[in-house]
């Protein structure tokens, strides 16, 4: 007796926390994320509203327009002199990561409508060297748009005193084909956006 | 007088451990690369490699030759200025002065990109650096 007969008993329960661990590492899943409605008792997720707004190409961009692919929207503008830089990069990044795949697109919304025309953000797109064909820059009416990022939980405000006149957050946000947000990063963290693309592939295997 | 000599031994020995480590990790850009990254990288981005055709990058700088160094001193101050292409009416800024920077720190800022990314520009002269900031073609007065 002694330490020989828990040995069977040991070997179980590191066979057993492995094939958890293993469990756990494959399948996550990706929560729906916001405050669910309660309406006439059932419970409805978080959705992003209709939209429709203007892209680079004078083209409309609504909800059908990503159909069944999943996207990433963000909030900058074309004269932003802090954040949004690194935000696009990071966008771009993961543009290049899924070149050639239609289900995953993105979607940038400017907060200075006033500033960013359409020929301004066909500039941008074409100095960037991306396409609508996967990559939106969408101008609308202003109040549309502060208020599409309450939804898209991000912050989108006319600010004199922050840099360059607005203030907004750093989230690039992953939307699902059936509008809940699925998952979020802070942009400006190269770490936290390589998590962002395991969370985007995820969502691709989940459907 | 055993003391004395046990705490004069214990200095000079956590001294030379200090100066042995200094100098093993000696960067001699420290202050610009902290300046870089607090006023430049936003945009130039850490690595120096800009956006695409928006933002240049900074590797193998044509800006940051030997010859061209000094000048670029007056792109930091006061920026680079021009008529808004969709409104010509309009001056925009497509890089941002920086008045707030002395005439030491800019020249730390480029002696830490004019010898990073590539680019090899040796060591910034100051005085030629003053001179060049006194007679800036693009300098505007600052607005307080």
């Amino acid at each position: 007796m002694g330490v020989k007969a828990f040995l069977p008993f040991t070997l179980i329960l590191i066979i057993v926390a492995a094939s958890w661990g293993c469990h756990s590492a494959n399948e996550r899943e990706l929560p729906i994320l916001g405050f669910p409605k309660i309406i006439e008792g059932d419970t409805i997720p978080h959705t992003i509203p209709d939209f429709s707004f203007v892209n680079q190409d004078s083209q409309w961009v609504t909800n059908e327009t990503f159909g069944d692919a999943v996207y990433v929207t963000d909030f900058f503008f074309t004269s932003c002199p802090t954040i949004c830089p690194k935000l696009t990069r990071s966008m771009l990044r993961m543009y290049e990561e899924f070149e050639g795949r239609d289900d995953v697109l993105f979607l940038s919304h400017t907060i200075d409508v006033r500033r960013d025309s359409v020929p301004r953000l066909r500039l941008y797109a074409e100095n960037l060297g991306v396409t609508s064909d996967r990559w939106h820059f969408v101008t609308g009416d202003r109040d549309k748009i502060y208020d599409i990022a309450e939804d898209y939980m991000s912050i989108a405000v006319e600010d004199e005193d922050a840099p360059g006149g607005f203030d907004h957050s750093g989230w690039l946000i992953l939307i699902d084909k059936n509008r809940h947000i699925r998952s979020y990063c802070d942009g400006t963290k190269d770490e936290e956006v390589d998590r962002l693309m395991e969370d985007i592939k995820i969502l691709l295997d989940e459907s | 007088m055993n003391l004395k000599l046990l705490v004069s031994g214990i200095f000079i020995g956590l001294s030379l451990i200090y100066f042995t480590a200094v100098s093993c990790n000696f960067n001699p850009y420290s202050q610009g690369e902290w300046l870089y990254r607090t006023h430049c990288a936003s945009c130039h981005m850490e690595d120096g490699s800009g956006l695409r055709d928006l933002i240049p990058s900074l590797h193998q700088s044509p800006f940051l030759t030997g010859e061209q160094i000094h000048s670029t001193a007056c792109l930091i101050r006061y920026g680079i200025k021009r008529p808004d292409p969709f409104d010509p009416k309009v001056e925009t800024y497509p890089m941002p002065p920086l008045h707030q920077l002395t005439e030491t720190e800019i020249t730390n800022i480029l002696n830490y990109i004019g010898n990073h990314f590539g680019n090899r520009a040796g060591y910034v002269n100051p005085i030629k650096l003053q001179e060049k900031l006194d007679n800036c073609p693009n300098a505007v007065p600052r607005k307080y």
